[in-house]
């Protein structure tokens, strides 16, 4: 097993609960949750910060930041590869994620080059990598490449919007994120697959 | 073990307690296991829809990526997947052109909304993005042709800071605090603000006040259903004055649609027709044709020389606001020399030629060379040639004449000029059709009845063309009339709309959109968030017009009818979506019988409205299905020339009555023609059925007599006798077309100047400012100064100024109910404001006078407009510079768009030091922080161009 694909359902768990943060604003089932051990610890052993209490002033300033940090309406950071890349909506980047959808049976109303989006499909590719899966060398290439093609563009993002947020939250959010990003990075980089064992 | 090991290993533990049990289940918002058909439930599922992370097996298409991977496309690891299609930019001009970035596109047709012209467009659609606009050669109307706005649709489709999210004011009205709400949220809340509006039994106190709309039926279906008769518009800010002195000749139509491509003499008084008309390309490209193909001279009066005056064969700068008195003396001189056509002011006009000479004797060439400073060997040349060109000439004129406070007067002298040579409805000449909209073949489903709630605010009792023929509205006077306590608002709903940058008088509008007490509950739908939805406590996000259904079209310069249609052509981004879609949503919250008109859904509504277009024989397509193929549809009737002599049928004359004296024709106590050389035929649509020169009603009118009478023998019957509500609000209108100078006009001191404003082609006011193509062209509006008023006032080119503009006291004398003693009082003046601006001076521009553009000065509406490439908040500052964190798109390390590296060379980094500000940076200024609220007292209109001002030099 290639060492990138080790853990493979544990870190699509991670890419799972990111994709979460980034697609929503937390609500209290979300936040009660990850707010109880022994998901906290590691959350916060993973470098996040935990808000504390879940209670609705606590929301309302954790939904504002977020608000402000990613949906707007002024001078935010909209978490799309193609903003980042092309400075516009629906640049390559859309129609790239459009083919790894269809790949990865991914049906989605959301725009798909969105960070949270983007991160989910790529829990779904490394879920796909089970100890019985059929083709693991071409999971891990199909993997490799998403990866590359759609997880690297975030720096600017995240060097933005941490200047900006207001809560330790979704700093530490978005921090994490970035952090894990970079040991996938490191991880992927190190995986090339031999396309001659590619079946 | 390296960090990156221990950090990974933590990562690996979050991801194992994440994906475990039912945490599992309250993350993975993204994947729907099936797209849901009804776009409102779109938002609910996704709410709700989860995924347990480790319970569903793989659905991995690995064959499909094999044969991807196994493409001749080497990935090498990080790089763009195979096939897709690169934008404009420079690493895809590396390869330029890209032979297949048009393989397997598809085109579809469609009408533009970045101005009032709507052409006729061309989306080419490939894997979902619009990848170019182009214009439709099937449109009648624009024939191809599409101006940069149009082009710039892509910027405004996919503009990075478009509303996608409906939103709720969080901190206070104005503070910019928002969080996201749902639509289910959003409608439930406007639902239970609107149902109360509605049950406290004034229904008027909820008012739609909308920007540029082209969906008339869809707002209409909405304030009908719900009772409200506020629909309020800026039409007074655009062309009351003359639409209004086009009905008082006409009744039948505002606006006048001159034949320019047939006409040997177009005689322009103040339209920047090239730049910035209503009819904008397809009335420029005519014009050019007129005169490329048929002779035509173009003449044009101007105070500025904007780009039509620099492209006429002759220009004159006449003092402002003074067109009217030229155009009279332009009558004068063609009576004078016998040019006039005798034959049709006796058969077609009300007056003779004798009241005529009358009327005009005063108003000599040298009278007017006196008030305008035009030669009167020029207005006595000009007019003759006009005449011998006749009938194959026109006049045309628009805000330049008609944005005064005599600009009724300004544009019935103008229109004078046409009666007198006869080219009134001619080929060539001065024109009108029926049709300002859609070809009356396609009939609009059903509609709920009007309701009869009156407000001041939609109907101001003090300006009796306002509303009688047509709803023109008076729209700079709401906020006023708000502050003044004359109204309130219960529900407050802004569509496309920026009226504190277009508004006049900013501070005001933003003091009472502020106001709570004023306005109890604001709720703004548009594409971006601009200095309106600044004071919202409801965003909705807009879809914009490459996203949405309507059928569309406008008064056609072909003369005869034609539909086209606007028609999504990619799906909405985010959660935007169109008033056609949650307003019936809305509707069935509110509910009281509000719902049972909307049975259909969008696309059943629009199979109907569009199911009369005829089939083509070559397509064998009809209805929706032919528009959708071809964009629009104009029928083979004759253009409407002369439509005065068109025969009245056998049909028509049955049970008709001919009063003998007369020869008025009346059916049912209506008139409906009138007999010429023993025929019946059409005439014009007035009570006297002739071209009124003399109009008896507008004197009428202005004195809220009673008009029935009138009314019923133009056959125009929806015209409005005066509401009960207006009595007491007398005015005095004269019947003839006259010229009178505003006070403070006559009385200009020499150290004040005639503030006057004008567009750009590239810009429509509040609403393009934010597209990176348009802005990089134009973006700053410093003052224009004529050099010899710069030298007198020791200025030169780039120096500032600081500007104070004064209220009107003509407004003062004749208006006295606008009551605008909150105003402070300088020198005898009422100072509204004032503002520093730079100079940049032009020959172009009338000594007397001071321009500024409208268009710039957004403080919202998305960092392009504010001309900003970084958040940093001291750009003077290099630290800060350094530091500040990039906004939308623009960091350099990946923003790869050229446009913007190459262009965003106009942010103004003198930090507001006039010293240290380089020309052409930044993003210019509100001019409407100065323009006083200035309503012509006849009809309303906004006097733009009239604003008294005195200048000092800064520093």
């Amino acid at each position: 097993m290639n060492v990138a694909a080790e853990h493979s359902t544990a870190i699509a768990g991670t890419y799972r609960l990111l994709a979460r943060l980034w697609l929503r604003e937390v609500d209290t089932p979300f936040l009660d949750s990850l707010m109880q051990a022994p998901l906290s610890n590691a959350f916060t052993a993973a470098g996040g910060s935990l808000p504390e209490d879940a209670s609705p002033s606590t929301l309302e300033e954790l939904s504002v930041d977020y608000c402000r940090l990613f949906l707007g309406p002024a001078r935010h950071f909209p978490p799309f590869q193609s903003v980042w890349e092309r400075g516009q909506f629906q640049g390559e980047a859309v129609q790239s994620m459009n083919q790894y959808l269809s790949i990865a049976n991914y049906e989605t109303e959301l725009m798909p080059d969105h960070l949270g989006v983007q991160l989910d499909v790529m829990a779904e590719i490394l879920e796909a990598l089970t100890p019985d899966a059929q083709n693991p060398n071409a999971i891990v290439d199909l993997a490799r490449c998403y990866f590359g093609t759609h997880l690297p563009w975030t720096d600017p993002l995240f060097d933005s919007a941490i200047e900006q947020t207001t809560t330790d939250f979704y700093r530490s959010v978005i921090e994490m994120t970035r952090d894990f990003l970079k040991s996938e990075h490191a991880v992927w980089r190190a995986s090339a697959v031999n396309l001659d064992t590619v079946p | 073990m390296s960090d990156l090991d221990t950090s990974r290993r933590r990562f690996i533990e979050l991801g194992m307690l994440a994906s475990a049990g039912a945490f599992a289940g309250i993350i993975g918002l993204g994947r729907q296991e099936k797209a849901p058909t009804d776009s409102l439930k779109v938002d609910v599922d996704r709410q709700s829809s989860t995924k347990d992370a480790g319970a569903q097996p793989s659905q991995l298409d690995i064959e499909k990526w094999l044969k991807l991977r196994g493409k001749p496309y080497d990935l090498g690891g990080f790089k763009e997947m195979p096939g897709v299609c690169k934008l404009p930019g420079p690493n895809a001009k590396r390869n330029w052109p890209d032979r297949n970035k048009y393989k397997d596109v598809k085109r579809v047709p469609s009408m533009c909304q970045l101005c009032s012209t709507v052409c006729g467009i061309v989306g080419y659609v490939k894997d979902g993005r619009v990848i170019k606009i182009e214009g439709n050669p099937n449109d009648p109307n624009s024939r191809g042709y599409l101006c940069a706005r149009g082009q710039a649709g892509l910027n405004h489709l996919y503009h990075p800071e478009r509303l996608l999210y409906p939103m709720r004011r969080v901190g206070k009205r104005g503070e910019g605090k928002w969080k996201r709400i749902s639509w289910d949220e959003a409608l439930d809340e406007i639902a239970e603000r609107l149902k109360a509006v509605r049950e406290s039994g004034k229904p008027e106190e909820f008012a739609f006040h909308q920007g540029r709309q082209r969906s008339k039926d869809a707002l209409a279906r909405f304030l009908k259903a719900f009772g409200t008769n506020s629909q309020l518009s800026h039409r007074a800010l655009c062309s009351g004055n003359r639409r209004a002195a086009n009905l008082t000749y006409l009744w039948e139509s505002d606006w006048d649609l001159n034949d320019v491509e047939h006409s040997k003499y177009i005689l322009n008084f103040g339209s920047n027709a090239f730049e910035a008309h209503q009819g904008h390309v397809p009335f420029a490209s005519r014009i050019q044709n007129g005169r490329f193909n048929n002779g035509a001279k173009l003449i044009t009066f101007d105070v500025r020389m904007s780009n039509t005056a620099g492209g006429s064969d002759e220009w004159f700068a006449p003092f402002p606001g003074t067109d009217g008195a030229v155009a009279l003396a332009m009558c004068h001189s063609i009576l004078a020399e016998n040019l006039h056509d005798a034959e049709f002011i006796s058969e077609w006009t009300n007056v003779t030629v004798d009241e005529l000479h009358d009327h005009l004797r005063p108003y000599t060439p040298q009278w007017a060379e006196q008030i305008s400073g035009v030669p009167a060997a020029d207005i006595k040349r000009i007019a003759i040639e006009f005449a011998q060109a006749a009938p194959a000439c026109t006049t045309m004129c628009n805000r330049g004449s008609s944005a005064h406070i005599n600009g009724f007067y300004n544009d019935r002298a103008i229109n004078l000029l046409n009666a007198l040579v006869g080219s009134v409805g001619k080929k060539g000449g001065w024109c009108w059709s029926l049709w300002g909209g859609l070809d009356p073949l396609v009939k609009t489903p059903p509609m709920p009845p009007s309701p009869k709630t009156w407000s001041v605010l939609e109907d101001p009792p003090e300006y009796p063309l306002a509303n009688v023929w047509r709803r023109m509205r008076v729209g700079e006077i709401i906020y006023l009339y708000l502050l003044q306590g004359r109204a309130k608002l219960q529900a407050y709903m802004t569509y496309n709309l920026d009226s504190p940058l277009t508004w006049p008088e900013e501070s005001l509008t933003q003091k009472v959109l502020t106001d709570e007490d004023r306005i109890n509950f604001h709720v703004c739908i548009n594409c971006f968030y601009n200095e309106t939805a600044h004071y919202a406590d409801i965003v909705l996000p807009w879809a914009t017009y490459m996203e949405r259904w309507d059928l569309d079209a406008r008064a056609s310069y072909n003369l005869r009818p034609y539909v086209g249609l606007r028609t999504p052509m990619v799906e909405p981004l985010g959660e935007s979506k169109d008033v056609r879609e949650f307003f019936p949503e809305l509707a069935r919250r509110i509910g009281g019988g509000m719902e049972k008109w909307y049975e259909d859904s969008v696309e059943e509504y629009m199979e109907k409205w569009a199911s009369n277009v005829p089939k083509n024989p070559k397509t064998g397509k009809s209805g929706l299905e032919r528009l959708l193929d071809e964009g629009a549809y104009e029928g083979d009737r004759e253009p409407f020339y002369e439509p005065y002599n068109i025969q009245l049928s056998d049909d028509d004359m049955k049970g008709a009555t001919v009063d003998q004296s007369s020869g008025l024709i009346t059916k049912d106590g209506v008139g409906i023609g009138v007999i010429k050389g023993g025929k019946p035929v059409r005439g014009f649509a007035t009570p006297s059925r002739r071209f009124e020169i003399r109009s008896l009603f507008v004197e009428k009118i202005g004195k809220n007599q009673d008009c029935s009478d009138l009314i019923a023998a133009s056959g125009v019957t929806k015209t409005k006798n005066r509401h009960s509500s207006h009595q007491s609000h007398d005015l005095d209108i004269n019947q003839l077309p006259i010229w009178f100078q505003p006070q403070e006009h006559q009385e200009l001191a020499d150290d004040e100047l005639i503030m006057t404003s004008f567009k750009w082609n590239v810009h429509n006011h509040g609403r393009t400012m934010n597209l990176k193509w348009l802005a990089e062209i134009v973006h700053s509006n410093p003052a224009w100064l004529n050099p010899q008023t710069a030298e007198r006032f020791g200025l030169k080119d780039g120096d500032w100024i600081e500007v104070t503009s004064y209220y009107s006291q003509e407004l003062d004398k004749q208006s006295p109910h606008l009551n605008r003693a909150d105003l402070p009082t300088e020198n005898g003046r009422r100072v509204v404001a004032t503002m520093r601006v730079p100079v940049v001076l032009m020959e172009g521009i009338h000594p007397r006078a001071l321009a500024m553009s409208n268009s710039c000065g957004h403080w919202q509406y998305t960092n392009v407009a504010q001309a900003r490439r970084t958040n940093g908040e001291a750009l003077s500052n290099e630290s800060a510079k350094e530091s500040g964190t990039h906004i939308v798109g623009s960091a350099p390390a990946t923003y790869r768009d050229a446009d913007w590296e190459r262009n965003m060379w106009w942010e103004d980094a003198s930090d507001g030091d006039p010293t240290q500000w380089k020309p052409n940076t930044g993003n210019g200024w509100n001019q409407n922080r100065l323009i006083p609220i200035s309503p012509d007292p006849i009809s309303g209109q906004q006097a733009f161009h009239d604003t008294v001002v005195a200048i000092k030099k800064v520093g």
